[in-house]
């Protein structure tokens, strides 16, 4: 197992700044190394998230401030930084009100100590007592007065002209979906007529808009420049999003085949028990009336995603769904029927040991890919006897130890599994 | 990055002090330093907006200074961030009154039942942006809000490609930290 990782550079890569050979190198490890395929997802959400950051008009009257200090009367013809001349400007307002409390405090005490009035004439020459704080003495400016911005420090400032937002940030979008980015695809009519949105078909599929084939049509969509999906007759599909980190449909019925050249992780396919997230492959999905889904993947990789559960489902495999029950275990499409139904029932019907009997009974080397899925999804003396069938086939590889795989050490159950990859495609 | 370029014509009236010339150049930059300004400072609308006003008043009054030895979108993008820079340092100063007061940004009101799901997650993005330091939200904000490449933001920061990178990249970490919640909304 490649013991180089990319996560510092996976940013790079999700944004479309890695160089061309670089890229190669990470997708070819994100498919490899669990560890870094997490923190692309991690980021890959940041970054979809991101797209919820929108650009925005100024409000209208920001022209109207700055047209204002324009115009304002400028010291001179040179512009003084605000942030210089302010707090100077406070600084001198300071020392000038505290100059005239102090010298309107020493020369009413000065007028006390030379004269010596009796209280009562005092009180007659102070302000009203509305005016808190040290008394003034009538023929002096009030320090309060003063305090409005001299000619430094109000020219040319900016006039805010809007203290308090009155509009929403954004104008709103769909109730029940985060519009991550906006955009769709080229579509064309293979036969029949599709529809989308409830209208005959144009050569668009908009962002939320559903492409519909009866039993008579069906339909090409592009996805981006990355591939195509072809929508069987009697389809339901829906263009959930499409941006520069993720272009995703979800397919509520019918049946799709897609041929993806692509980044992994950069194409998926919603169903209603089940994600299918593309690996860089070529696959047909199915879905039944009741949300059940079938996989068949025919080129490079698809990764089955439910609930934190996943399954890696390669070239020449099958792997099911079924909606409310979860996700299958992918099996190669040479497994005996009893293989097939054995392992239905362990994945949907709680078939236990029984079925697993029958799994583990006349195994071939490709089988391995079925028992590697079932390792962690069994009890520890269930695992004892995968990992014996296992082992006949497909030895453990440098640094891939028997406890390991028993204790479920993720990179080492890992390493086996690109070991097995040896057995299935020779 | 060019959005709409600006013509040397337009930019010597503005020189000239043809104020119809200068709205013109509002006109065609306002919506880039007021939306950098903007998800710079969480969504607060007033404060960008005098941002915007500071930003067009520097331009306009030192129109010279622009030597045309790079873009002028680069050079408004590179006036907007040291603004919104100085106005962040300028805010730190007051932070203990705002801290005893409340925060003094005003947001807009917090409705739950009335506010759509995708308004309030691109509310907490915008706020889990703000908590980062300038240095990591400035390159987010570049790439995010105005579609800048690697090389662009690195034009306008004034850095190289590899800092902008490595800094994209942090960023990234620190918003996934506090945005792994959101996993299902997207």
């Amino acid at each position: 197992m490649s013991e180089t990782h990319y996560q510092n550079e996976l940013s790079a890569y999700i944004n479309n700044e890695s160089a061309l050979e670089r890229r190669a190198l990470i997708a070819a490890h994100i498919l490899q190394c669990e560890s870094c395929r997490d923190q692309h997802d991690s980021i890959k959400l940041v970054a979809a998230l991101g797209g919820t950051l929108k650009r925005a008009e100024a409000p209208a009257d920001t022209w109207n401030g700055v047209e204002a200090a324009l115009a304002a009367p400028r010291r001179g013809s040179t512009w003084l930084d605000l942030r210089i001349l302010a707090p100077v400007s406070a600084l001198a307002i300071l020392v000038l009100v505290a100059s005239v409390i102090y010298f309107g405090w020493l020369r009413t005490r000065s007028a006390q100590v030379a004269v010596n009035p009796a209280p009562s004439v005092v009180a007659a020459a102070a302000p009203q007592p509305t005016s808190p704080g040290p008394s003034v003495t009538p023929g002096y400016p009030t320090p309060v007065a003063p305090v409005s911005p001299s000619p430094t420090v109000s020219a040319p400032s900016v006039t805010r002209v809007r203290e308090v937002p009155a509009a929403p940030l954004r104008p709103p979008v769909g109730p029940t979906t985060v519009a991550v980015a906006s955009g769709s695809f080229s579509v064309e009519t293979m036969s029949g007529a599709p529809t989308v949105g409830g209208a005959v078909a144009g050569d668009k599929l908009v962002v939320g808009q559903v492409l519909v084939t009866d039993a008579g049509s069906r339909a090409r969509i592009e996805v981006a420049a990355i591939g195509q999906v072809e929508v069987a007759p009697n389809s339901r599909v829906r263009l959930v999003n499409t941006s520069a980190t993720e272009h995703r449909l979800s397919l509520e019925r019918g049946s799709l085949h897609a041929k993806i050249l692509a980044p992994p992780r950069l194409f998926i396919v919603d169903t209603p028990s089940a994600v299918a997230v593309d690996l860089g492959c070529e696959y047909t999905l199915d879905v039944d009336a009741s949300g059940n889904s079938k996989l068949h993947v025919t080129g490079g990789y698809v990764s089955l995603e439910r609930d934190g559960r996943e399954s890696i489902v390669p070239a020449g495999a099958f792997c099911l769904t079924r909606k409310g029950k979860g996700l299958g275990t992918p099996y190669f499409d040479g497994a005996t029927p009893a293989f097939e139904e054995a392992l239905k029932k362990f994945d949907f019907e709680n078939g236990g040991a029984a079925s697993l009997a029958i799994l583990l009974k006349d195994t071939g080397a490709e089988d391995t890919l079925t028992l590697w899925h079932l390792l962690p999804r069994v009890n520890a003396g269930d695992r004892e006897k995968i990992f014996a069938e296992m082992i006949r086939f497909v030895p453990l590889p440098d640094g891939v130890t028997r406890e390991g795989v028993m204790s479920l050490d993720k990179k080492m159950l890992e390493a086996w599994r690109l070991a097995m990859e040896q057995v299935w495609f020779g | 990055m060019t959005e709409k370029s600006i013509g040397p014509e337009l930019l010597a009236e503005c020189r000239f002090g043809n104020r119809e010339a200068m709205r013109s150049l509002f006109v065609l930059h306002q919506k880039r330093v007021y939306s950098v300004a903007l998800n710079f400072f969480g969504g607060n609308q007033a404060l960008a907006q005098d941002i915007t006003q500071q930003v067009f008043l520097k331009l306009l009054t030192r129109l010279d200074a622009f030597r045309g030895d790079a873009e002028f979108a680069t050079w408004i993008y590179r006036i907007t961030v040291n603004a919104c820079v100085d106005e962040t340092r300028r805010l730190r100063r007051f932070l203990n009154f705002g801290e005893l007061f409340g925060s003094f940004e005003p947001r807009v009101k917090q409705n739950a039942d009335k506010r759509l799901q995708s308004e309030q997650v691109a509310d907490e993005v915008q706020r889990a942006l703000k908590t980062l330091k300038p240095k990591f939200r400035l390159p987010l904000v570049l790439k995010y809000v105005e579609d800048l490449s690697y090389q662009e933001i690195a034009e306008v920061l004034q850095c190289s490609v590899g800092t902008v990178s490595s800094r994209i990249h942090r960023g990234h970490k620190m918003m996934a930290e506090k945005l792994g919640h959101l996993k299902d909304q997207v």
